[in-house]
């Protein structure tokens, strides 16, 4: 029997981790050789060395990165692949009402309003005196919310885009008009029916800043069950783990128990719970 | 519940979202691996960033012939043998300068422990690339001799041979080590 026999059949006995000694035959062999002996026991030392060293964990940046870099190829490959629908609205039109659409796109047309007022509205505050006139406060007040109402037309309007990456720039353009209840009702919509899982995930990262809003999170909650990607419902369980109340992290492993969520999913919420979560 | 191979083979027919299961399964034993490979923490994760980018780049050459483990760990030593090639070499890192001790044992047993563990270290890190990289398979990744040989593409003997001198040669730099801290 070779040395190195007795070597693989020790690192087997070591990853079992069960104790078990070398077969009689092997151990005569190990104590007649002392170089044999000394190497087993070197071995014996450097596998149960390190039982006092806490495993070095990546960080949750690795995580955001990867989780990046999938959910873009998923779009990518989406937009590569437009369904036969998608292609044929995208076919620019050639009629007449077809043209004086794309020439009176509301889109534009709202965000060079939004400008002009903007302007206006600089303009009258630049030029009033400290204290100004009930007349004044009333201009700029008005101003104010038709700049509110564009801000949420744009917004809806760019929701609505046919394109997936123009209904990504749409849910980022939202972020700052969440407070409308309108453009969050219409983020949680499309978080429940948007065919690209990039725009879902893009909804989630976007709410996440109104997470302390109980109704918000029962919505989330309730869109986990209706979402057809693994990642989608991922990002929505790693949010409301992180920084939901323990009533939505109790639903969360209600689901996992009533078999309501994707096996990959479920594997996963196995995989990361921890007793003390669970409880 | 899906083996690894399942995983993978519906990551290869499109269903990309599979990869998420198959990267939290993985991520931390990747990441362990770069690690004792001598790579830094940034480094380390960057390793397994740019392992799961190749796994999405190559997965309709993903044949189920082997494990996914000796396939995933496959692309991450060609991720690392890259980078190694690329700087030559020069980025050995010590996986345990920047850590803490957490434990029970008394502060002696934890210095001695200390000790130890910077001695293995330290013979690890001085080893060929080759040499290391069997031992951190077989005793850190624990993957089986059949797995090793698999991913190394040879066959038992020979990795019997190469991993009996890989511990010969760790035991000997442990040993002029030890010495020389005496």
């Amino acid at each position: 029997m070779k040395h190195e026999d007795i070597i693989a059949k020790k690192i087997e006995l070591l990853q079992a981790g069960d104790g078990q000694n070398l077969p009689e035959e092997m151990q005569q062999l190990v104590d007649s050789s002392p170089e044999l002996a000394s190497e087993i026991s070197f071995m014996e030392a450097l596998w149960q060395a390190d039982n006092h060293q806490p495993v070095e964990q990546p960080s949750q940046q690795m995580d955001a990165r990867f989780y990046q870099m999938l959910s873009q190829t998923q779009s990518e490959l989406n937009s590569a692949k437009p369904p036969l629908e998608a292609t044929t609205k995208n076919k620019p039109d050639s009629t007449l009402s077809g043209w004086l659409t794309r020439l009176f796109n509301p889109q534009p047309l709202a965000t060079m309003a939004l400008l002009v007022m903007v302007f206006g509205l600089g303009y009258v505050t630049n030029n009033t005196s400290p204290e100004p006139t009930p007349h004044v406060s009333a201009v700029v007040s008005k101003l104010e919310q038709k700049i509110e109402t564009l801000n949420t037309m744009v917004a809806l309007n760019m929701l609505n885009d046919q394109s997936a990456s123009g209904r990504l720039a749409g849910v980022s353009y939202s972020m700052s008009n969440q407070a409308n209840g309108k453009v969050t009702q219409t983020l949680l919509q499309l978080l429940n029916s948007d065919s690209s899982s990039a725009v879902r995930l893009a909804i989630v990262d976007t709410v996440s800043q109104r997470l302390n809003e109980e109704k918000l999170q029962n919505q989330l909650l309730d869109s986990i069950t209706k979402q057809d990607s693994p990642i989608v419902q991922i990002a929505l369980i790693q949010l409301l783990l992180k920084d939901g109340s323990q009533t939505s992290k109790k639903q969360i492993y209600a689901l996992l128990e009533n078999n309501q969520l994707i096996d990959e999913v479920a594997d996963y919420l196995n995989v990361i719970k921890t007793p003390a979560q669970e409880a | 519940m899906y083996s690894e191979q399942d995983l993978m083979l519906k990551v290869k027919e499109g269903q990309l979202g599979y990869l998420a299961n198959l990267f939290e399964k993985n991520k931390q034993g990747l990441f362990s691996f770069f690690v004792r490979m001598g790579l830094n923490r940034a480094l380390s994760e960057d390793m397994v960033q740019e392992t799961f980018v190749r796994v999405l780049a190559y997965r309709t050459s993903y044949r189920a012939e082997s494990t996914f483990k000796a396939w995933l760990y496959r692309i991450a030593r060609n991720t690392v043998s890259d980078h190694f090639r690329k700087m030559g070499n020069q980025e050995i890192h010590d996986p345990f300068v920047e850590q803490d001790f957490k434990g029970e044992n008394s502060p002696l047993e934890i210095l001695e422990d200390e000790h130890q563990h910077s001695m293995f270290d330290k013979a690890l890190a001085s080893l060929p690339v080759e040499q290391r990289e069997i031992i951190v398979l077989s005793r850190f990744q624990q993957f089986s001799y059949q797995d090793i040989a698999e991913l190394l593409n040879c066959n038992l003997n020979t990795l019997k041979t190469r991993m009996r001198t890989a511990i010969e040669k760790l035991h000997e730099r442990y040993q002029v080590l030890c010495g020389e801290a005496q």
